[in-house]
């Protein structure tokens, strides 16, 4: 990892962890419980964008071809 | 007031424009081609709701004409699609696009307000026939036919199962149903084809790149909106919907994120974002046909402004492939603020558009209590981001400059661009203007401290993937493997291999037809020869062949 990506994603982490403190101050509706837990968006949204991650390079692995397809 | 109007139709102003425009030239073409569509739209609006006039054909009672509140929202979508689209592409050269871009918007339109099953087909139709030749129109032959073939198929589909509803239920009246018929599945199969539903989803990415800088966006707004209308219409709360829609969406997000062309991303993207308003028809309540109704309206807004950006950057490079691009923010600073707007409008960013019709839709199906569709859609929300907001912006707008800008973009299609960002913007901050087209979502909290808060925290934490994750998210030349494989490759690779065994074949057939043929000559001649002495038959022979000719009759008449 270089050194400018090693800040951006420090400073990223940084501004999700004080978002999470200010989220424990907000009152939630949540819908099943466990959606108004603060800080929920932020775990959720790392594990739903890091699967999604996971499963394209997986599937690009397998079905990704270099060049055009021959009837372009 | 409707009987003011008569049968007049935005549809029919836009398809007799659409079909007088080849006979214009110069300004009276252009201005024409910029009328009709503010003409159109304008009559989405100045129709008053209400059931629409019947009319007697054939002794069916056909409703060309039903403007309600659900034709009224897509009319407005499609109508702007077709005015912004008039606007960003009146430079451009091609006649035939213009004519078959309107025909094409009319088309869709007359799906928007037909009343009954025959209308709505002779308008899937006309909008099948519109849309290949706008991708026709760009020249790319090939491409074009793979479209017309798919849309054939889902047109017969269609079809068969309209008929099958008309010889069972009797009527053409548009209601809603279940799938619980062959006729049913076959009319729902149809519709979910035009709609680019998994697993006959590669048409979209195949078909809507080939098209021209100004012919994408009409491509982007009109076929797969008017489907989910359609699917509103007639299969509201049908559970099936619910995983195929899914099942969209999953894919629209893997292979977007996989895919190096700006224009593909985008259909792909377009399969995903339409995958979120089938599984809202799916839940089928009020609040969720409502939500899906105004995701539609909103993705239409943002996707034809990514989709003029990305053709202005084609026609400004000649390039749309992110590896061969870079640092355009600098040299294309209106298309750069465009893409960023739809982008993030897409990814639901709070002020926007996207954020009004995504909230509407997790809120259905949170009402619904559907737990799992609300945690996987939220997920793949999240995901988008990664595509859109992230890697989209990040390899066309920064970085180092690999392309030469040689074309700026026109007025014309900075003021469509820019009349779309106001568009997006304005029903982002201002939520209720959406509210009044569609009351069923005024309940959802939108712009809540908790629900903006969410929405951030997802969208920081995706960011924060993309950082991590970087090498694994480069955009690679190259493409996907789809299931359309199996009608492009797999014939390339088995003929070949069988070929060898076709001549051996061949060869046989010949051989025997040759033996076959002269065996033939040989009966010829000598039947020839004996109808000439046929006054010499014996009495036996002739009472023979009369009778083995009665019974090859009866045989025929029993079968």
């Amino acid at each position: 990892m270089t050194a400018t990506r090693l800040k951006i994603l420090l400073a990223l982490v940084a501004l999700l962890a004080l978002l999470v403190v200010a989220d424990s101050f907000v009152t939630h509706h949540a819908s099943f419980g466990i959606d108004g837990t603060p800080g929920f968006a932020a775990w959720f949204g790392l594990l739903g964008a890091a699967a999604a991650v996971v499963i394209a390079y997986g599937w690009g692995r397998l079905m990704r071809r270099p060049g055009e397809r021959v009837d372009d | 007031m409707t009987e003011t109007f008569g049968p007049l139709s935005p549809a029919v102003i836009l398809i007799v424009a659409g079909l007088l425009l080849p006979l214009l030239k110069g300004g009276l073409r252009n201005g024409l081609f910029l009328a009709a569509p503010v003409a159109a739209l304008a009559l989405v609006w100045a129709l008053p709701l209400g059931p629409g006039i019947a009319i007697d054909w054939l002794g069916m009672q056909l409703v060309p004409l039903a403007p309600d509140r659900m034709a009224r929202i897509f009319g407005t979508a499609f109508g702007i699609a077709a005015v912004t689209g008039a606007l960003y592409g009146i430079s451009q050269s091609s006649g035939l696009e213009k004519a078959t871009a309107l025909i094409y918007a009319g088309a869709a339109q007359g799906i928007a307000f037909a009343g009954d099953l025959v209308t709505l087909f002779v308008f899937w139709e006309i909008l099948a026939i519109g849309s290949t030749l706008v991708i026709w129109s760009n020249g790319n032959a090939r491409a074009g036919l793979r479209y017309a073939l798919i849309h054939v198929l889902g047109g017969v589909l269609l079809l068969a199962g309209i008929s099958a509803e008309i010889a069972g239920a009797g009527g053409v009246a548009m209601h809603p149903m279940r799938a619980d018929s062959i006729g049913r599945w076959l009319m729902l199969s149809g519709i979910l084809l035009n709609a680019g539903a998994f697993p006959l989803s590669a048409w979209v990415a195949d078909a809507y790149p080939k098209a021209s800088w100004s012919g994408a966006v009409f491509l982007s707004a009109f076929t797969t909106k008017a489907a989910v209308l359609v699917l509103i219409r007639l299969f509201p709360g049908e559970p099936a919907l619910l995983w195929i829609g899914l099942a969209m969406a999953v894919y629209g997000l893997i292979y977007a994120l996989l895919e190096n062309d700006i224009r593909k991303l985008l259909s792909y993207s377009i399969v995903g974002q339409v995958g979120f308003m089938v599984v809202a028809v799916g839940v089928g309540t009020p609040l969720a046909l409502a939500a899906a109704a105004l995701h539609a309206l909103a993705h239409i807004l943002y996707k034809s402004l990514l989709m003029m950006a990305a053709g202005s950057i084609l026609r400004a490079t000649g390039e749309t492939r992110l590896s061969a691009l870079g640092g355009l923010a600098r040299s294309m600073p209106f298309t750069a603020v465009a893409m960023l707007i739809g982008g993030l409008s897409l990814a639901a960013l709070p002020l926007t558009a996207g954020f009004v019709s995504k909230s509407a839709i997790l809120a259905a199906l949170a009402e619904d209590q559907a737990r799992f569709y609300w945690f996987a859609l939220s997920a793949v929300s999240a995901g988008s981001f990664l595509y859109i907001g992230l890697k989209l912006p990040w390899f066309a707008l920064f970085g180092a400059p690999r392309a030469t800008v040689a074309l700026e973009p026109a007025t014309s299609m900075k003021a469509a661009m820019g009349l779309l960002c106001v568009l997006i913007l304005g029903p982002g901050c201002f939520p209720g203007w959406l509210m009044e087209l569609a009351p069923e979502i005024a309940g959802v909290p939108i712009l809540t401290i908790d629900h903006i808060l969410f929405q951030i925290l997802m969208l920081i934490a995706a960011s924060c993937i993309f950082v991590g994750a970087w090498p694994l998210l480069q955009p690679k030349a190259g493409f996907t493997l789809d299931v359309d494989w199996l009608w492009r490759e797999l014939p390339r690779l088995v003929v070949p291999r069988w070929r060898s065994n076709l001549d051996k074949l061949r060869l046989s057939l010949s051989a025997v037809g040759e033996g076959l043929s002269q065996g033939w000559s040989a009966f010829r001649e000598e039947t020839l020869r004996r109808l000439t002495l046929a006054g010499n038959w014996p009495t036996g022979q002739i009472a023979f062949w009369a009778t083995a000719l009665l019974a090859i009759y009866v045989l025929i008449a029993a079968l």
